[in-house]
């Protein structure tokens, strides 16, 4: 065919189209004029298909390079077992069928990746869990007949399953009522044979589940998926999670796998109500065109209970409903309950099945499964040229409009361990970072994260082009990583994060030279580069806002606190003009935040919007901030410096520090995301933070533990009365509770926290936002103090009329005040402006002295002072204390000190004389154990018998670590999708 | 910078490891690995780049598969769990699939690059436009010629070479 005959035939065929079918036959006959040859052309091209070759699907690169090795292991000999044909390949390895040669029966080899043969604590413990498999020889279970190694190779070789997938047997429709249950019975009568043995499958899915010719299920390959929900260390390499590749994986993962949490047996169990539901339904419990899509269906949506056939028993529903709890707590605990869920719904359909109609027939009249849709094509070519091309575009700054589909990527903090800082001494509660710690370079090609291992924090690159990050010598005990505008420089601060902690401002190129010192600061709230300056936020100063020249010099302050008002001034970002700053207006529990712009060069500023945190402006021409943990954008004009459009929600669970547990210098607001200026963000996704689950108990002074019968809670803060019958308890989330240690029992009394007992018992004091309020036993309000703030109730006089307390001050440390009933509220503690923390005051019985702890040496130690007399102070412990109490005597002080162990105390004795002049004995160790993390009150109390009421724990396990963040490219498009200007 | 790709390609498909397969992505990725180190090369535009991604992927893809057919014997069945999604077309043939390509490239070099980049490069009909500076309509319409075109050849329809 010439091309001159070719464009004959298209313009003929363009212009058939156009009309409808039955014209074409005499359009053509006219059109062709006789061209017999022309006309057959024609027709026979307007009878094929126009659709597909929409790009590359998994199934066209499989057919490419799928098996495009030198045939693998098929004809060799490996071990005893003579290998056959190959008769599977999929993520997990290739199988084969193979010949035992020393028993007359055939086998099925599949041989292990690389990668997760090379991983040899993965490999132990799938050896172990295989053994134990092995051992099980459970009918549900696929037979493990154990893991050879032959030249170099891994393999696992299993029991010959012939058969269809259950996932091959869904695809044909959805599965009978009576035949689906028998399967899931089966499934979960392997699940908890497993699961007994302490062994989760992790990957429960329909193509890991057969059904043989009998009808007999066999679950296979437990425990061989990664424990987390991707492999993260894998990055930008093996697995590519934009578009639809692993989509048959992610929607059985459990939304604590979706968030990269630590799994346990309960992510079976709702990856076995993903399969129950499919079987039943013919159609994925949670599906999306990609696999952020599935993800977040996971996490936010219920599946659709109205598939489900009509015949369904109310059981089975309750049973799915409770396998598809969002929060592994609340989900179905044990799989052995759900057999016995199934067992009884059998046994109803039995006795049904004479009488009325066949349910095994029945299934309601329900949409079809989702045909793959040419945006689904479209999606899972991504994966594969689109990324490349995507990357590229990102890579040609944005002089083109960017590629049209975000891609998303997990990033493992790999050979890191965890994200973040992890439990340290000063804040074994939450394991996060309190700074914003990854930074994105302008260019979007480097990633900086600060990420732990071995106990040791310090800030990683990843080049976007290398596979794993690699730690940045000489940043040890860094965070708040910020790059400079040519992308040429690294900012970060050095130190230890605690209150009235001091530490040094850096900078340093990325070539391996080392870092430049460029000022002492306390722990940075935030800071940002600009053309000549580096601004940032600390506790320090006027207005907590400072600029100095990146060059280096000195730091000066840049903003003006409202003294009124006790709000931060933290978390500047420079807008792209270097003329002017965004930064975060907020009070210390980030009540009401604003964001605000300062104009460097008039000093000026204006709120350009309320409740927003951590703004920054990205060129996409938004605001990007957080608001309750969401990630949300507005148009912004750069001009008019005002946003132009309506803020729009844009990723949840975004990694945050408040509520860290720690609000005097962990609460800073920072958020865990970075938006490069052609459009890669990255961000952290935060595992929920939960309550800490204490014990009361009774601890006596050799450290015997009592139990008492209040049921272990989220409590904080008990306080015993001075006649010994009663206990105070706060609650984390608010409100208190009083305890009767005589007739038991625990009642919610006041809605505030923080409380303390009036020096008669008979009332008690607690916090409220307005200020404090007393209140009698029975629940009657006594008196109202209003003073504003964070601040907790430390101890009246005895005399009642002098309440000391703390108050959280605007520079993130706690002061010590006194509230007189006559002389309304002084500052007692510490004299002067100063970043030093005192707390936990309490009046000697006595009523002349008070007790407390400061960190004016550094460390944090206790000491007596004359109450008025500030003059007359002294030191009682020696090797760091805090938290300390009279003995109700007055002839003895208690203080917990610091235990070698993480989250230990030591409680500490010292014996005191208050008259006639002041004494302190040396403090002697009483007992040590697992007491009382936490502040801002002293957790625990003395009887007036000499025993200790302490809270032990945590019970529950810390908030797991986080192991990977998320990376998405092409973003400002969804960005422009999803936050549109008005304008 | 092409070659690389290739070597890279190449270096995969001949399977080094016995037992280590080749997943669709880490191609791609190290694709990607190597294009982004070169990105401070000066791409004269959007359009040329797109233009070679689609080449280099389609002779990256076809070369493997080619390389695999003289490999093979026999069928063997791919089951595409885990990171391989089942789905429920049946993949054209790629080595067809490029022949008939290149015999449409012969009579229109347009269309045959409409294919190219929609199939193997992933653009949407919107990016195809601005490759080939044409309206989206033509590239519609083109596809579509294409696609029958295609279609009926590797259906094994008679040729007319005349």
């Amino acid at each position: 065919m010439t091309p001159e005959r070719f464009k004959q035939i298209s313009r003929i065929y363009a212009a058939a189209r156009l009309r409808a079918a039955s014209d074409r036959g005499a359009f053509l006959t006219e059109a062709c004029a006789g061209d017999a040859s022309l006309q057959r052309e024609v027709q026979a091209l307007l009878e094929q298909p126009t659709e597909g070759l929409e790009g590359l699907t998994p199934s066209v690169i499989a057919q490419a390079i799928g098996n495009a090795d030198n045939g693998g292991l098929t004809g060799r000999q490996f071990g005893v077992y003579l290998v056959g044909e190959r008769i599977g390949v999929g993520g997990m390895g290739e199988v084969y069928r193979a010949r035992d040669t020393s028993l007359p029966r055939d086998v099925a080899i599949k041989v292990l990746p690389q990668a997760f043969a090379n991983d040899a604590d993965r490999l132990a413990r799938f050896e172990r869990e295989a053994r134990v498999l092995a051992s099980l020889d459970h009918p549900h279970i696929g037979t493990i007949l154990g893991v050879e190694e032959s030249d170099g190779i891994r393999a696992l070789v299993l029991g010959l399953v012939e058969g269809d997938t259950l996932a091959e047997r869904i695809a044909r429709g959805p599965i009978p009522l009576a035949e689906a249950l028998e399967y899931a019975r089966q499934i979960a009568d392997a699940l908890e044979a497993a699961h007994e043995k302490g062994i989760i499958h992790r990957d429960l899915k329909p193509s890991n589940i057969k059904i043989t010719a009998a009808g007999v299920v066999k679950v296979l390959d437990f425990g061989l998926a990664k424990a987390g929900p991707l492999p993260s260390s894998d990055v930008l390499g093996a697995t590519v999670t934009a578009s639809g590749v692993v989509l048959g994986t992610a929607a059985y993962m459990s939304p604590e796998q979706a968030r990269g949490q630590v799994v346990d047996k309960r992510a079976d169990i709702w990856a076995f109500g993903c399969v129950l539901y499919e079987m039943l339904t013919g159609r994925d419990a949670f599906a999306g065109l990609t696999p952020s899509d599935t993800l977040a269906a996971i996490l936010e949506r219920d599946p659709d209970l109205g598939a489900l056939p009509a015949t369904t028993p109310a059981g089975i529903e309750r049973l799915l409903k409770r396998c598809f709890e969002k929060d592994p707590k609340r989900r179905l605990r044990d799989i052995g309950e759900a057999r016995v869920e199934i067992d009884d719904a059998e046994r109803a359909q039995a006795l049904h099945a004479g009488s009325s109609v066949p349910t095994s027939t029945t299934t309601p009249v329900r949409s079809s499964p989702e045909p793959i849709s040419r945006r689904w094509l479209a999606a899972a070519l991504l994966s594969v040229v689109a990324i490349v091309a995507a990357l590229l575009l990102v890579s040609t700054r944005g002089r083109v409009p960017a590629a049209s589909a975000p891609g998303q990527f997990y990033v493992g903090v790999t050979p890191a361990d965890s994200f973040g800082p992890g439990p340290t001494r000063a804040n074994p509660i939450f394991p996060y970072p309190t700074r914003t710690d990854v930074a994105l370079s302008p260019d979007g090609t480097l990633l900086v994260f600060s990420a732990r291992k071995e106990g040791r924090q310090q800030l990683y690159l990843r080049a976007l082009t290398q596979l794993e990050a690699t730690p940045i010598a000489g940043t040890e005990d860094s965070n708040s990583p910020f790059f400079s505008p040519d992308g040429q420089w690294l900012g970060f601060w050095t130190g230890v994060v605690d209150a009235g902690a001091i530490g040094e401002l850096k900078k340093m190129r990325l070539d391996g030279s080392p870092a430049v010192p460029l000022a002492r600061v306390p722990p940075l709230r935030g800071a940002t580069w600009g053309p000549t300056d580096i601004v940032f936020a600390t506790v320090e100063g006027e207005g907590r806002l400072w600029r100095m020249p990146a060059g280096g010099g000195t730091p000066e302050t840049l903003t003006r606190l409202d003294s009124k008002d006790r709000r931060n001034h933290l978390l500047p970002h420079m807008l792209p003009d270097g003329r002017s700053v965004l930064y975060t207006i907020a009070p210390p529990n980030f009540a009401n935040p604003q964001i605000a712009v300062l104009s460097l060069v008039t000093g000026e500023t204006h709120v350009v919007l309320d409740q927003g945190v951590d703004a920054r402006y990205v060129s996409s021409g938004h605001l990007v901030y957080v608001r309750d943990g969401t990630l949300m954008a507005v148009p912004f004009d750069l001009k008019a410096l005002r946003v132009t459009g309506t803020p729009s929600a844009i990723v949840k669970g975004l990694m945050q520090a408040v509520r860290t547990g720690f609000i005097s210098v962990g609460d800073t607001g920072a958020a865990q995301f970075s938006v490069s200026n052609n459009g890669v963000l990255v961000y952290v996704r935060s595992a929920p933070v939960r309550d800490l689950v204490m014990s009361l108990v009774w601890v006596d002074r050799k450290g015997t533990v009592t139990p008492t019968s209040v049921p272990p809670g989220p409590y904080g803060g008990p306080r015993v009365s001075p006649d010994g019958q009663r206990v105070l308890l706060w609650k984390s989330g608010g409100g208190t509770l009083i305890h009767d240690l005589v007739r038991g029992g625990l009642m919610p009394v006041a809605p505030g926290v923080w409380p303390t007992f009036s020096p008669d018992g008979k009332q008690f004091t607690f916090s409220e936002p307005s200020g404090f309020v007393s209140m009698s036993l029975d629940g009657g309000v006594t008196d109202r103090f209003a003073t504003d703030g964070v601040k907790v109730a430390g101890s009246w006089s005895p005399d009642g009329q002098t309440l000391l307390f703390t108050r959280l001050g605007a520079d993130g440390v706690w002061e010590i005040h006194a509230l007189s009933r006559t002389g309304g509220e002084r500052k007692v503690h510490p004299a002067g402006k100063t970043t030093i923390t005192e707390r936990y005051p309490q009046f000697s019985p006595d009523g002349e002295w008070f007790v407390y702890s400061s960190n004016e040496q550094g460390e944090e130690q206790v000491y007596v002072e004359r109450y008025r007399s500030a003059a007359d102070r002294h030191p009682i412990s020696t090797n760091g204390g805090t938290a300390p109490v009279w003995a109700p005597s007055g002839r003895e002080l208690f203080y917990e000190a610091p235990a070698p162990e993480l989250e230990h105390i030591r409680m500490m004795a010292v014996d005191v004389t208050l008259s006639p002049t002041f004494a302190a004995g040396i403090p002697d160790v009483l007992f040590e154990g697992q007491y009382n993390p936490g502040t801002p009150q002293r957790h625990y109390d003395v009887s007036r018998d000499g025993r200790f009421l302490m809270l032990q724990g945590p019970q529950s396990p810390h908030p797991p670590p986080v192991t990977q963040m998320v990376l998405v490219l092409n973003w400002f498009d969804e960005l422009k999708r999803l936050a549109p200007s008005d304008r | 910078m092409e070659q690389e790709l290739h070597r890279i390609a190449q270096r995969h498909m001949a399977g080094e490891r016995p037992g280590h397969s080749l997943q669709a992505t880490a191609l791609v990725n190290e694709a990607y690995l190597r294009l982004i180190n070169v990105q401070k090369m000066d791409w004269q535009n959007r359009a040329h780049f797109l233009a070679m991604a689609a080449r280099l992927m389609r002779r990256i893809l076809v070369d493997s598969a080619r390389a695999r057919r003289n490999q093979k014997r026999g069928g063997v069945k791919i089951t595409l769990d885990e990171e391989l999604l089942v789905t429920a077309d049946r993949p054209p043939d790629l080595l067809a699939l490029d022949d008939a390509l290149q015999a449409l490239e012969k009579i229109d070099a347009r269309r045959s690059q409409v294919i190219e980049l929609r199939f193997f490069g992933g653009l949407t009909v919107d990016e195809t436009a601005i490759v080939l500076k044409v309206a989206p309509d033509t590239v519609m319409r083109d596809s579509r010629l294409a696609k029958a075109w295609l279609a009926r050849e590797l259906s094994g329809g008679t040729r007319h070479d005349t």
